[in-house]
């Protein structure tokens, strides 16, 4: 099949380190972690996390009291930053109403809801009537609101695997824009933090007492972050007005393995990243950058290290930015995503931040610091429970 | 491939199901070539055990994981295929409400104290992980959401997948009854799961049972309307269960016959949008 360049029209981010882009790409330059000691109401765990403060700020009043959630606050704010509600408007306007997509990443959806509603039932059975909210209580939720913020009416769907989940929706989006089914697509993940996701964790001994150290000899553990962020996709033939930036490749695959631990030898994720390349027709030693999972548990990063430093050369430079805003979890992947794109109009690859001795055992080189470098070509990884990878790459176009 | 022509074939090679009445695809297909409503007492499901989940995680599943494991088992074998060999979509429009439940409550406790395998049987990709874990499948696993319009978008993703990556999909439909406080929102009082598998249009297959074609316009532009369930208890779950919207589908698969070996069937999959389904007896030739 004769596939479309699959171009980037506008893209917005929100975490911990930077409310939009602008905020975001000054912490990096400046190594500036928005990560802090935790201080979420109703949460008594001696942790760090990537508390976003200004969710705190978005007042709900009718007619839209009814989309109240955490989570949904989040997408409201990050779909506000920058230019990005003009450029929905653009696509609204160049293209017909049911060939505008939408496709949602989520691993929490608003969950941080229905347990604020368990706090407050009535006879210990009914949800208050304010919690009756079916559109908000669903799985669907970021779709469903992030659909109505933006006025988008064509086909919605949210994908919900775990930390993988906002990775894969541009994958989705090249197959619905490729096949023709759309004209475009936005893509966005968001997940907020919420007493399940910090109990959960640490139900699961995988939480750190300090700031996390990706791949570092002493990391013990991952901080939870909240993020959101959006893309728009078209393709290429469709607006001559763009990034400059393409998907070039994207790669999924499962562990088979387990439910909470990731494949012993990172088969399933080795899978995903050589599925990118050949789709993308590009090799190894094409790759100048790669946004690693890199969540500083002792697993993951001994597992993926080890799996990038057997496949690819020390040309290729690789880094963890979960120093920055912690493990965001279902908006990880385009969050990261995000993060290793913006280095082919930055030149500026993040280091990994808070590293100090890196782990000798797996075999790859890393630095704290940022590095200024010319980039044509990156990857980045996203691993989920249930064992479920994806693995997407970027290029210029000049 | 044209962009303008957003049509997507490909052929149904295996079907599962389960639900109130039914346990396999056979047993749904008679009650839903019935003739005449039932107006008997709703029929009580008996919980699946899967075997092919590893009998330690087999206990520790919730009931939404052991129907979608079981349903798409079903398919798997119908199709006479290696499931290792499918890429899987999976999609539930309510998600395990009986797990967020559990969370919610002990959320809410001064302790605070969660079971570390309920934690990870919480996400929603919890069936497309024990899926691939018991069949050892390292394909692609996917699992979605979008309320009401889940069928639709299912087997969309699910159909785009197949076509554009030119390989086997199977997709799994299920939600279980809503629980507890969710009933107030949720007026879904019985579990259903189906699955398909779904092959692409050039993979000749004598299994084949139906050839299906996608379209996507817009909602309101030539409507079908839905044919009448005539069985009561799957009519009432067809309107409560976002996995049985599926019904629909299914519904038309089982009538094709000589005397009508075609059939049209629309769900929705957003606000302004629609699929149409061209279902129609397969044709080796």
């Amino acid at each position: 099949m004769k596939a479309s360049d699959i171009v980037i029209l506008d893209y917005q981010t929100t975490c911990a380190a930077g409310t939009g882009n602008t905020a975001l790409r000054q912490a990096i330059a400046q190594q500036q972690s928005g990560l802090r000691k935790n201080d979420m109401v109703n949460v008594e765990l001696n942790t760090w996390i990537g508390r976003v403060p200004e969710i705190d700020d978005v007042q709900w009043t009718e007619p839209q009291v009814g989309w109240k959630s955490r989570n949904n606050a989040l997408i409201q704010l990050a779909l506000n930053q920058g230019n990005f509600m003009q450029s929905i408007e653009r696509v609204k306007r160049e293209f017909s109403r049911e060939r505008v997509g939408l496709i949602m990443g989520s691993s929490t959806s608003s969950i941080d809801r229905a347990e604020e509603a368990y706090g407050q039932l009535e006879d210990d059975q009914h949800l208050p009537h304010a919690f009756q909210q079916e559109y908000v209580l669903n799985p669907h939720a970021p779709a469903l609101y992030a659909a109505h913020v933006c006025g988008i009416s064509g086909p919605a769907i949210t994908i919900n695997t775990a930390c993988s989940s906002s990775a894969k929706v541009f994958a989705s989006a090249a197959r619905w824009l490729n096949l023709g089914l759309v004209d475009a697509v936005v893509v966005g993940g968001a997940d907020t933090l919420c007493m399940s996701v910090l109990y959960g964790f640490h139900s699961l001994q995988l939480v750190s007492e300090k700031p996390c150290k990706p791949f570092d000899e002493q990391r013990d553990g991952i901080n939870l972050g909240e993020a959101a962020g959006f893309a728009i996709l078209t393709r290429k033939e469709n607006s001559p007005e763009h990034t400059g930036i393409k998907l070039s490749g994207f790669g999924e695959s499962s562990d088979a393995h387990h439910m909470s631990h990731p494949h012993p030898d990172g088969l399933g994720a080795k899978k995903a990243i050589e599925q990118a390349l050949q789709g993308a027709a590009l090799t190894t030693d094409d790759i100048d950058y790669i946004n690693l999972h890199g969540t500083a548990s002792r697993a993951n990063d001994h597992i993926e290290g080890s799996l990038i430093a057997n496949m690819f050369s020390q040309n290729t430079v690789a880094s963890s930015t979960k120093g920055w805003m912690g493990h965001t979890l279902g908006a990880a992947g385009i969050i990261e995503a995000i993060i290793a794109l913006d280095t082919l109009h930055t030149s500026v690859l993040p280091g990994t931040l808070n590293l100090e001795q890196v782990d000798q055992s797996i075999g790859l080189a890393m630095s704290p610091h940022n590095q200024q470098r010319k980039v044509r070509h990156v990857m980045s990884n996203s691993f989920g429970f249930g064992g479920n990878n994806c693995c997407l790459l970027f290029s210029n176009m000049h | 491939m044209t962009h303008n022509n957003n049509s997507l074939r490909c052929n149904i090679i295996g079907i599962g199901a389960w639900g109130p009445g039914f346990n396999n695809w056979p047993e749904l297909k008679a009650l839903l070539l019935q003739q005449n409503q039932t107006h008997e007492e709703s029929p009580k499901p008996v919980t699946p055990k899967p075997t092919i989940i590893p009998a330690n995680e087999r206990r520790r599943s919730p009931l939404p994981v052991k129907i979608a494991v079981e349903t798409s088992w079903q398919a798997a074998q119908q199709s006479t295929l290696e499931p290792h060999d499918m890429a899987c979509v999976f999609g539930s429009g309510l998600g395990d409400t009986e797990i967020t439940n559990y969370m919610c409550r002990a959320l809410n406790n001064e302790l605070k104290q969660l079971s570390p395998t309920k934690f990870h049987n919480s996400v929603h990709n919890a069936a497309a992980g024990y899926w691939t874990i018991s069949t050892d499948c390292m394909k692609s696993a996917n699992s979605i959401a979008a309320y009401d319009n889940t069928a639709g978008l299912a087997l969309l993703e699910g159909l785009s997948q197949c076509v554009y990556q030119d390989e086997l999909v199977l997709v799994t439909l299920f939600d279980d009854k809503a629980h507890n406080a969710y009933r107030d929102i949720f007026p879904c009082d019985t579990a259903f799961s189906a699955a398909l598998v779904l092959s692409p249009e050039q993979h000749h297959s004598d299994k084949s049972i139906a050839r299906l074609d996608m379209q996507l316009g817009s909602r309101g532009s030539a409507p079908i309307s839905p044919e009448p369930i005539a069985n009561a208890h799957l009519d009432t779950l067809y309107h409560q269960n976002p996995a049985a919207k599926i019904l629909n589908v299914l519904q038309a698969i089982a009538k094709l016959d000589d005397a009508s070996p075609s059939a049209k069937v629309q769900l929705n999959i957003s606000e302004n949008t629609q699929v149409t389904f061209d279902i129609a007896q397969y044709n080796a030739g």
